[in-house]
């Protein structure tokens, strides 16, 4: 395997001391994507509810962002003023969005507002006008599109979230290939497997003691087969082309700790390539550093241009040493690119929910958590509380009472 | 004059502490049974007794590498069941030690003696923490009040201290008649600083057939009548805030630095600790949160493990500690509490100041929904058949292989939105 846990950064998050905060303003969406996990039952929220959710969310977290999420988040009629109250609240908004609705009058309001990161979800499964058919690579230009958006717009974040099937998982070296193409302008990937509740028959699933049928759920399958990606998948396809890639972070299961719930690793470069990596040893400087002296841990800086000054903690980290070395000897080879700044570009790869045994192993230190009446839940889960009042329990049919690990899956 | 009230200067909020960055692959604790046998019957024990639950050597070791491999810890408590129960307990410790973690012994101490501390001490064993309440059916002393069981404590602190290179805890459950006893056992602790570098008590957790709940593991209905931790009246209602309020009785200003809160409710107060600055006759203050982050991250930053013990070498050296001041008001207010006591009577300055941190536990609750809350982070993490599981909820692994799901008798309005959905799906 060519990732080694014990030179990996766990990542320190918990519930109540997380870089993440979530909150959704609708369930209404402009597209229907397979597999999508949220189902339209409430419409547009209220805004003063919304707010309420924020604060709690702040309060329940100590988060640093907040992921503002849906539905589509672009069609709520007070999507500004949403935005408004997480930048005045001292947390930094971010969009995830299908950017179907974005423009550049909207680009501006929502940048005014204090919107920090559009995160888009682009992946050749929504059923896009105009996009349809098209192959992970070709959607290479629709990115292109909204990353240039943003870079005219100026002082925002740009990052992408792309849902991996095993038919699509040929094609991610080629989006890897074009964000490193555009370090400036593109900071950061998030390639999530598939994942969907599976009905072929392997489960019961009950809610408060009750059975329940999980086929109300649209984000459920009959074949397991396509749900069976995991995060190392993406992660060794993407070393097979880029055999230099290393991570230097995770977040582990609640049920399998080996488990890659989300395995980061950040590289290094600028306008005329790409240098190197982060090591474990700087992502852990920098979110102790930063929570030493905001009292939160980070998701993303505010600014990714971190410029040289990022190079000192090569004093701690061989990774990054080696990087400087990549660096510099680029510099020595063209000197002009001592006048280029220098960008961070973090790649994850999320392996959302799966069940083992007769749990649900979930992110250990989820960064999605949302405020659901007044509680903590993970967003993902949203659409089980929302339908049967608490998170579904799977159980496996045939009687086995046994746990699982994910070797066993 | 009249005296200056001493007020706490938090309340229990939990954002004012600083949550411990410890996690399920990352942590600084975790639990190895070598075996579930025990030779006395402790009231609230949450382990069954067994006498057939010996491991071999080897399985030990197994289960250590199967531990090692899924999660990072400072220190490995050996517990059960009663561990000097078990032949081969010097070789359990060595076999910790040689892995570079920290073997510390959770044990009750019956038949504990001078020359088997040494014998340990040189197999490896970083210390001791001593399990001692007054519901343990302990023989020699049944019937004793807590107050009359710091005697006992006090025959156990010294044989580590007089062995010495150890740390020693105590732990202790906290029952609804000995909450009241817990200042004296506080003070008694205090008194003993030199010795005792940590004590943990915690709240009593025990379900019975009046709990509003019918039970589930892995979907099936199962009855707890035959767990451990079943009695005639559920006990449940004691929290850590009201052991809280009663080590406030004897240190007004205690406060906790950090803590972990509920994998249900965040902000419940699941493990908090308080550490406590003091010479052998006096005390100054504690670490504050900032404090605590410091030496957590620090110690990871060069360790690569988060801190569960400090090193024993570092007992009554505590001065420098002082110089975090610079980032933390708690420990300020304990550097001037200590300059100034030192103005006054200047030998002070070549006394010896100790760290002695008190744990409070608030095990797993059953909210009224029937969910549970464990400690998020939790600490005692063991082995069972190849995972992690909470060493508290073993025994559900053990009977039922799956942990105990509860579900409220009458059940609440759910399915709020179910009929809604519904209508729209016909739509």
């Amino acid at each position: 395997m060519s990732v080694q846990r014990g030179r990996l950064y766990k990542f320190p998050w918990s519930k109540t001391d997380n870089p993440g905060g979530w909150v959704e303003v609708t369930d209404e969406c402009n597209l229907s994507c397979p597999g999508c996990y949220r189902h339209r039952l409430e419409g547009h929220r209220e805004l003063s509810r919304i707010k309420d959710d924020i604060v709690a969310c702040q309060r329940l977290t100590n988060c640093d962002r907040m992921g503002i999420a849906g539905g589509e988040p672009l069609i709520y009629p007070e999507i500004v003023e949403v935005v408004d109250y997480i930048a005045r609240l001292g947390m930094k908004p971010m969009l995830l969005t299908n950017g179907e609705n974005l423009t550049w009058e909207l680009g501006r309001a929502l940048k005014a507002a204090g919107l920090t990161k559009f995160h888009f979800h682009v992946d050749c499964g929504m059923p896009r006008s105009g996009w349809t058919g098209k192959t992970e690579t070709e959607m290479n230009a629709l990115r292109q599109k909204y990353a240039d958006l943003c870079w005219e717009l100026g002082g925002l974040q740009c990052g992408f979230n792309i849902t991996v099937f095993p038919r699509t998982l040929p094609d991610i070296p080629a989006v890897i290939e074009w964000a490193r193409a555009n370090m400036p302008r593109v900071h950061h990937l998030s390639l999530v497997a598939f994942r969907a509740i599976p009905l072929d028959g392997t489960y019961e699933f009950y809610a408060g003691g009750r059975r329940v049928d999980p086929g109300v759920f649209k984000h459920s399958v009959m074949d397991q087969g396509t749900i069976g990606l995991t995060s190392l998948d993406i992660f060794e396809t993407v070393r097979r082309h880029f055999g230099e890639f290393i991570p230097c972070a995770y977040l582990g299961g609640t049920s399998d700790p080996e488990s890659y719930k989300f395995l980061v690793g950040v590289q290094v470069g600028g306008r005329s390539g790409f240098d190197g990596f982060l090591g474990a040893k700087t992502v852990e400087i920098t979110q102790i550093a930063h929570h030493l002296w905001t009292g939160r841990y980070f998701d993303f800086l505010r600014f990714p241009e971190t410029g040289r000054r990022l190079f000192v903690l090569g004093l701690f980290d061989r990774e990054l040493r080696r990087t400087i070395v990549r660096h510099f000897a680029g510099v020595a080879r063209r000197p002009t690119r001592l006048l280029e700044p220098v960008y961070v570009q973090s790649i994850s790869f999320q392996q959302p929910n799966e069940i083992l045994g007769n749990e649900v192993n979930m992110c250990d230190g989820c960064m999605n958590a949302m405020v659901f009446r007044g509680r903590l839940i993970p967003s993902c889960r949203l659409d089980e509380y929302r339908l049967f009042g608490e998170a579904l329990r799977p159980v496996r049919k045939g009687g086995s009472l046994e746990g699982g690990s994910s070797n066993q899956a | 004059m009249k005296k200056k009230e001493v007020r706490p200067r938090q309340s229990m909020d939990t954002r004012s502490l600083f949550r411990m960055p410890w996690t399920m692959a990352d942590n600084a604790l975790s639990w190895l049974e070598p075996s579930r046998k025990c030779n006395i019957r402790c009231d609230a024990c949450f382990a069954r007794n067994d006498p057939q639950s010996e491991k071999t050597v080897d399985q030990i070791e197994r289960d250590l590498d199967e531990l090692l491999g899924l999660r990072r810890c400072d220190a490995m408590l050996i517990a059960g069941g009663e561990p000097l129960t078990h032949p081969a307990i010097l070789e359990i410790i060595a076999m910790v030690k040689r892995r570079g973690v920290k073997p510390v012994l959770i044990t009750n101490g019956v038949g504990l003696t001078p020359e088997w501390i040494r014998e340990m001490k040189r197999a490896g064993l970083f210390g001791f923490t001593f399990h001692v309440d007054s519901h343990q059916g302990r023989p020699g002393w049944t019937g004793k009040t807590e107050r009359e069981l710091n005697e006992l404590r006090q025959t156990f602190a010294d044989m580590v201290y007089d062995a010495g290179g150890m740390i020693c805890g105590f732990n202790m459950t906290v029952f609804p008649d000995t909450l009241s006893y817990v200042p004296e056992i506080v003070v008694w602790a205090l008194g003993n600083v030199h010795k005792v570098q940590s004590y943990t008590l915690a709240a009593l957790r025990l379900v019975g057939p009046n709990a509003p709940f019918e039970y589930f593991a892995g979907g099936r209905p199962v009855t707890l009548e035959d767990t451990a931790y079943y009695t005639r009246e559920s006990y449940a209602d004691l929290t850590s805030r009201d052991i809280l309020a009663s080590i406030r009785k004897v240190i007004p200003d205690f406060e906790f630095c950090a803590y972990l809160g509920g994998t249900a409710l965040p902000h419940s107060l699941k493990w908090a600790v308080g550490s406590r600055i003091a010479s052998r006759t006096d005390g100054f203050g504690q670490l504050g949160p900032k404090a605590m982050e410091i030496i957590q991250v620090g110690y990871h930053l060069f360790k690569g493990r988060y801190m569960a013990f400090g090193n024993p070498k570092w007992n009554g050296r505590a001065k420098p500690l002082f110089l975090l001041g610079a980032f933390d008001p708690s420990l300020r207010r304990a550097a001037r509490a200590f300059i100034g006591k030192a103005l006054r009577h200047p030998s002070l300055i070549w006394k010896r100041l100790f760290v002695q941190s008190i744990s409070v536990v608030q095990p797993t609750d059953f909210l009224p929904s029937g969910e549970r809350d464990n400690c998020d982070g939790c600490p005692n993490k063991t082995i069972w058949r190849g995972r992690l599981v909470s060493a508290c909820l073993l025994e559900e692994y053990a009977k039922f292989g799956a942990p105990i799901t509860a579900v409220p008798r009458e059940i609440p309005g759910r399915l709020f939105l179910q009929n809604r959905f519904n209508e729209e799906e016909k739509a």
